[in-house]
């Protein structure tokens, strides 16, 4: 059902991480200024590589399958792309971001000719490659950010760009560089083209509960949807097919860090509970649909009770106090990644998180082992 | 509400709350009739309330809950010790999250 | 009295575990640097809203909490004068250390006897449910101790006078 990795000896937390298109290789970064490349031998992993080009820490991983380059961003304000040469090492090429802040996201768009990069400098630099110079140079998109941005992600048209940050904002930018590309064709988002022209804002805030900070936003596979998670602890869809209509849904969960669709309709989200969870979105709005980590606590031997009087008065807790949560991952998850299938019918996906663990979910076996589980 | 018509008093009381407003004495009133209520209910009755109340509303409650340990007097925190258990079993971890990051307050 | 205890360390438990959500950040304000955002409280969006949570009118915890860091300072029950030196002296004793006790803070916060700073560094090398853990318990733990030195006091100042009288 699930299936645990912990990489090298360190219990470091895993800061983020990007499989290659076979899903035998895999990038993370375990909290520090290294970008380690692991390699599955039958159920091991070996590291082939360490990519250490970067002075502080490495915010944000992307591996583009098709074109095999890794881009990773740091919080020392640059970027880099890796291209793997013959020796099958990899190399660094600058990227231009001309940021004086720390980069905290990084995304390949869908067509991998450009990565958008967002920045505590509150702003976005969309990068494509100058083969004159043989660097990567970049364009920003500036207004109206307010905040640090943590999150984005690309239309599948290659063109628009969703972004979120700490300002309680989801914007929709169109990312379009005409430079390197066509025109796209019009979406129900809008029709301006132009880089950095802001086709839709969507405010975290206001209603009745008020701003939380966007921790992660994804496309629906077929581009028309967004969904987005807040520090909140709510999840919130936008549809620009019905006049970039809302559905916002309060969780009792803890805010979830980070979400992706894996059906165009279901989405899976997971954060400082440490479990996944499942959400479906119909016509009828957003609703919870299960948890996808169905841990029992382990049963500690000779739990005499004494033991549990003497915690239950000493601390107001009911069990015994012990180091472990009732779940695989026992610190918050950070990063989720779709590890086989693709947004639209996605089989098994992947989760990595502070305490060092990287996590795959099947889940096929998943919806045959909880009961009335169905991803629709 | 003094008839006794506390959980309907409840349900009115935190539906008009003026969370959005600038005006504090506005604000300081609302807050002191919301605890009048809430301490006015007895602890029996103080679930049922809260199973009553929809998920907005809710948060609502929990905000004033905290409001009104910032300035306690005689009982009243242990009575709103009780009401912060009961919405804390009906809204689970996301309704103080929900409290912390609001930036508009009670 | 103690029938406020439980429900009292529950709300501070849940609300910890709520404040205490916290992720790397690095500062908007100064490049390649990262502060605890609840120190600098230099972006009014990056910071939550503070709570009190209080047992009674003497004895209080605040939360302050932002995305990066966590602040939560406590005001100790001190019934009678020589509970209020005891607890300041325990208090400066312990700040004194902070560097050894990791999470504790130098000075408190205005209004309150003691403060603790948790970062997300923490958070990352240390179990969240376990600091939660840690600071319920310490809350515990002092009104305990306080108790103790008292009678301690109290008991040696009844052995030196007896001691001092017997002479005359």
């Amino acid at each position: 059902m699930s299936v645990q990795y912990r990489f090298g000896t360190t219990i470091a937390p895993i800061t983020c991480h990007a499989w290659n298109k076979n899903k035998n290789q895999i990038a993370i970064s375990p909290n520090n200024q290294e970008v380690h490349i692991y390699e599955k031998s039958g159920s091991e992993w070996k590291i082939i590589d360490n990519l250490s080009q970067h002075d502080l820490r490495v915010l944000g991983i992307d591996w583009a399958p098709n074109t095999n380059r890794i881009v990773t961003c740091s919080a020392d304000r640059n970027a880099y792309v890796w291209n793997q040469d013959s020796n099958k090492k990899w190399k660094p090429t600058l990227v231009l971001l001309r940021i004086n802040r720390a980069a905290t996201c990084v995304k390949w768009s869908p067509d991998e000719n450009k990565f958008a990069v967002g920045s505590g400098a509150r702003l976005v630099s969309v990068c494509y490659f100058e083969s004159e110079n043989d660097w990567w140079v970049s364009k920003h998109i500036k207004k109206p950010l307010r905040s640090t941005v943590t999150t984005l992600d690309w239309h599948p048209n290659n063109s628009l760009l969703v972004v979120g940050s700490t300002d309680f904002k989801v914007r929709v930018f169109s990312a379009h560089i005409k430079d390197i590309e066509k025109n796209p064709e019009p979406t129900p988002w809008g029709s301006k083209t132009t880089l950095g022209t802001l086709l839709a804002e969507f405010s975290n805030s206001g209603g009745s509960s008020g701003g939380g900070w966007v921790q992660s936003v994804s496309f629906s596979p077929d581009g028309n949807k967004i969904c987005w998670v807040a520090h909140d602890s709510t999840i919130n869809v936008a549809d620009a097919s019905t006049g970039n209509a809302t559905f916002k849904l309060r969780t009792e969960f803890l805010p979830f860090m980070s979400c992706t669709w894996i059906t165009n309709n279901s989405i899976v989200a997971a954060g400082h509970s440490c479990i996944p969870v499942l959400f479906h979105h119909t016509e009828n709005g957003l609703v919870y649909s299960a948890k996808l980590d169905t841990s029992q606590k382990k049963e500690s031997g000779g739990l005499s009770a004494m033991k549990m009087f003497h915690s239950l008065d000493k601390q107001a807790r009911s069990e015994s106090s012990d180091t472990s949560i009732h779940s695989i991952h026992q610190n918050a998850i950070t990063c989720i990644c779709l590890y086989s299938g693709t947004k639209s019918n996605c089989m098994k996906f992947s989760t990595s998180g502070l305490d060092g663990l990287l996590v795959i979910w099947d889940i096929n076996s998943l919806e045959r082992a909880i009961q009335g589980l169905k991803i629709i | 509400m003094n008839t006794g018509k506390n959980l309907d008093a409840l349900k009115l009381v935190l539906a008009n709350a003026p969370l959005g407003s600038k005006n504090q004495q506005t604000k300081d009133n609302a807050f002191h009739l919301t605890l009048k209520v809430l301490l006015s209910i007895k602890p029996p009755q103080i679930e049922e309330a809260v199973s009553q109340l929809s998920p907005e509303l809710l948060d609502v409650v929990m905000k004033y809950v905290y409001k009104g340990f910032e300035y306690p007097s005689d009982g009243s925190s242990g009575h709103l010790l009780l009401w912060h258990e009961k919405i804390y079993n009906q809204g689970g971890m996301g309704c103080i999250v929900r409290v912390l990051s609001d930036t508009r307050r009670a | 009295m103690s029938a406020t205890l439980k429900p009292y360390l529950s709300a501070v438990r849940h609300t910890l575990t709520a404040a205490m959500c916290l992720e790397d950040f690095s500062s908007q304000r100064v490049e390649r640097h990262n502060k605890p955002e609840v120190e600098v409280r230099s972006n009014k969006e990056l910071l939550l809203t503070p709570v009190v949570i209080s047992r009674n009118d003497k004895e209080r915890v605040l939360i302050e909490s932002s995305i990066n860091s966590v602040r939560i300072s406590i005001s100790v029950k001190q019934a009678d004068e020589i509970e209020k030196i005891l607890c300041k002296k325990f208090m400066r004793f312990m700040m004194m250390r902070a560097e050894n006790f990791i999470v504790l803070r130098r000075k408190p916060v205005d209004g309150y006897d003691i403060s603790f700073l948790i970062t997300n560094f923490h958070t990352e090398q240390m179990y969240k449910h376990k600091l939660v853990d840690f600071v319920i318990n310490f809350m515990e733990e002092i009104d305990k101790e306080i108790s103790e030195m008292k009678l301690a006091v109290n008991a040696r100042a009844r052995i030196v006078s007896e001691e001092f009288l017997k002479r005359f």
